[in-house]
């Protein structure tokens, strides 16, 4: 590993990631009396909530999407490919795009019950992409020697074990992302019954005192109830996901589901109706003029208004998410490999992680308590705070794809390249990179995905009120039409385009796993 | 060892930790320039170790390495990296790289041996004449059957004309006829570029007959007619 490379690397994330949660640490250092009514009655309710939602999110993304991911990657549903292929788009909405739909479908379902099923609903592709990776990953002569002695029964009873830690792995994802979502809950929140969580919570408390220690110290349990999620979620992910297959491994076989295949087909098809299909209808249909009545040029005015509005926006958010992504892919790579190769690898995992453990809405304070000085004011003000702010934010997750890539890749590669006389550099550059280009466009695509989509951190910093996300969250606030419903699909459509391109024109699947 | 003859490989004292329970050595080992040595022992002795601890990609717990003359490493110490060494490797399973032809894998090797791009054409062509290959330059690796896969990685340790050569067990997947081949090509690749070879397989009578000499290492990760200290 070139040491120039690994610094420059670390360099990034200290100065993207790390330094705005250890800025925000700093101040509850700093004002220990901050802390006085942690645990009060009231603190005490909001972490009962956010555990409801995060819980109730996990267990709901665990319950139908296990099932999800082995059945469309192992067997034959009707319609696999395409399963796996739209399965993906809850995942790839933004939350918030779901909320605006489901919420004018099911009005009167509002609060705990409507904000558990959608984060549920936003985040069961999670657990289906662990536990798929993880079912093509039993060796072929397993499961032949289950069949014989057990059927299907046998081969589902042997593979359960070997599944459950990647499922439990995306799980535990899922719970993250549900406890630290701040949109979907203000959102549902905004109409009738009231779920507030804590990341509500830390964004009122700073926007009423203005004062960042509170704002810290009434994230703290929320931040250990991320890390309490995330720690077993990479210990898991080791064991089920990036379990090392043997050299001699026999990939394993379609399994047939007999009388099982049409019903199972068709309750897989209505998890995608209910996720993607009704989702994305809704929007088109509101976007056609909706109740009014639907015209193809109500529609296409729709689209017409959303662009000649949104144009900036779109071009604005396009923008910082491919530079994000793009300057995270390298130091995303060579994190990776230091985290695989190396022995004490675990503890830069743990600091590439930390920014995730942190609420989405305490980083964009911590962001702001960093940058908004005298000195650092023109940076702060301009769209390279955005991009910090996404690569700071993000990072961990395209490094967790380049560290499982790497784990994978035969160490063997790299000493062939070392003894023909390759330095580190061009080992990277010339064999270890080209070598897992579908994990690091994964990567790529996975950062591009979750910086479009990003709202919770950025609505805090003044530089990303020009991102789509955020005229999007304004727009649904002070009310529905078609023109909210056409740029909800054009960010669907463009934040879709890069995975669809690298499916098209290389042929290859993406490896997004983090 | 042949007598007379200056030494290719020195090793004094070695010792490394394999895993939680096993150790490798101590072991003192010496090779002559132009010896084709092969070393057996079960699985799990330590042979490979010992290949990749003389090669500089694992470090030893103690000892000293020297290779013709100079030395490499002392203790955990490794002086000389494993470019600098003059060793071509061949790995058990090839380490082919997946998104290379196979000339792009010769003139990645050549490249790094700061060899002039005007010369590439002519030294590759030389290379894949000497195994076989001549005609295949377009070849992926996936597309390679494991004889010609393995005459690829052969190529490629030749390429930056290395001084010793390292097999790790390199017969392993290949049918009878597809190993004599091979092993008749490394001794005439012996003889022709005078090249020290030291090859690791579990199966004693693999090369026995072509090579000058037989180590055997024993379970315990020493050499036989040594005994744990």
């Amino acid at each position: 590993m070139s040491r120039t490379l690994l610094t420059l690397s670390l360099a990034v994330l200290a100065v993207a990631g790390l330094g705005p949660v250890i800025v925000m640490a700093l101040r509850v250092v700093q004002d220990p009396a901050a802390l006085q009514g942690l645990l009060d009655e009231r603190t005490l309710s909001l972490l009962g909530r956010t555990l409801l939602l995060g819980g109730g999110a996990a267990g709901l993304a665990l319950l139908v999407g296990a099932p999800f991911g082995y059945l469309t990657a192992r067997t034959d549903l009707p319609g696999a490919p395409w399963l796996r292929s739209l399965g993906l788009v809850p995942l790839i909405m933004p939350p918030l795009l779901l909320a605006v739909s489901w919420t004018v479908l099911v009005p009167e379902l509002r609060g705990a019950p409507m904000t558990i099923l959608l984060m549920g609903l936003s985040t069961f592709p999670i657990v289906a992409l662990f536990t798929a990776k993880a079912a093509r990953r039993v060796d072929g002569r397993r499961e032949e020697a289950a069949l014989l002695s057990g059927g299907l029964g046998g081969v589902l009873r042997m593979e359960f074990g070997l599944l459950l830690p990647a499922a439990l792995s995306g799980a535990c994802f899922a719970f993250l992302f549900a406890a630290s979502d701040f949109a979907v809950p203000d959102f549902v929140s905004s109409v009738g019954r009231k779920f507030n969580v804590y990341a509500d919570e830390v964004f009122a408390t700073w926007q009423v005192d203005g004062s960042d220690s509170r704002a810290v110290a009434t994230a703290l349990p929320l931040v250990a109830l991320i890390l309490a999620a995330l720690l077993p979620a990479l210990a898991l992910r080791r064991r089920g996901t990036l379990a090392t297959l043997d050299s001699d491994f026999v990939a394993p076989r379609t399994l047939s589901l007999g009388s099982w295949r049409w019903p199972l087909g068709l309750a897989a098809w209505g998890l995608i109706t209910l996720g993607a299909l009704i989702p994305v209808g809704r929007m088109l249909f509101e976007a056609g003029g909706g109740p009014t009545g639907w015209s193809l040029d109500k529609f296409q005015a729709a689209f017409a208004k959303a662009v000649e509005l949104c144009r900036d926006n779109l071009l604005a958010s396009l923008g910082y998410s491919i530079l994000a992504a793009t300057l995270a892919l390298p130091v995303a790579l060579v994190l990776g490999h230091a985290i695989a190769r190396w022995r004490h690898g675990w503890f830069l995992e743990m600091l590439c992680v930390l920014p995730l453990a942190t609420p989405a809405i305490l980083f964009g304070i911590g962001n702001i308590a960093l940058w908004n000085g005298t000195w650092t004011y023109t940076f702060y003000t301009s769209g390279g705070m955005v991009v910090l702010l996404y690569v700071g934010r993000f990072l961990a997750f395209p490094t967790l794809v380049s560290a499982g890539a790497v784990a994978s890749l035969d160490r063997e590669l790299e000493q062939a390249a070392e003894l023909a006389g390759a330095g580190p550099v061009r080992r990277m550059t010339r064999i270890v990179a080209p070598t897992l280009m579908p994990s690091l466009m994964g990567g790529w695509v996975l950062m591009f995905v979750l910086a479009m989509r990003e709202l919770d951190a950025a609505i805090l910093v003044p530089a990303a009120n020009d991102t789509v996300m955020f005229r999007m969250f304004n727009a649904v606030h002070f009310g529905r039409d078609d023109f909210v419903a056409a740029l909800a699909l054009l960010i669907l459509f463009v934040t879709i385009v890069p995975g669809v391109l690298w499916r098209l024109f290389s042929g290859k699947e993406l490896e997004v796993l983090p | 060892m042949t007598k007379n003859k200056p030494i290719a490989i020195s090793v004094r004292g070695l010792r490394a930790r394999m895993g939680a329970n096993a150790t490798l050595g101590p072991l003192d080992l010496d090779l002559a320039v132009g010896e084709h040595a092969l070393l057996v022992g079960p699985s799990g002795c330590g042979k490979s170790s010992l290949l990749r601890i003389l090669a500089g990609l694992l470090p030893a717990d103690a000892g000293v390495i020297s290779l013709f003359g100079q030395e490499v490493s002392r203790g955990s110490k490794i002086l000389v990296p494993p470019r600098r060494r003059g060793i071509g490797f061949l790995f058990q399973g090839g380490a082919l790289w997946p998104h290379m032809s196979v000339a792009a894998h010769l003139d990645f090797v050549l490249r790094c041996a700061a060899v002039t791009p005007s010369e590439w054409d002519a030294r590759r062509a030389e290379l894949l004449t000497q195994v076989g290959l001549e005609g295949f330059g377009d070849r992926r690796p996936g597309t390679l059957s494991g004889g010609e896969a393995q005459r690829l990685a052969l190529a490629r340790a030749l390429a930056p004309r290395p001084r010793l050569l390292l097999l790790d067990e390199p017969l392993g997947p290949l049918d009878a006829e597809r190993r004599t081949s091979l092993l008749e090509l490394f001794e005439e690749l012996r003889r022709s570029l005078d090249l020290t070879i030291l090859h690791v397989t579990h199966d004693p009578a693999e090369a026995s007959s072509m090579t000058d000499r037989t180590l055997q290492m024993q379970p315990d990760g020493t050499l036989a007619g040594a005994s744990k200290a």
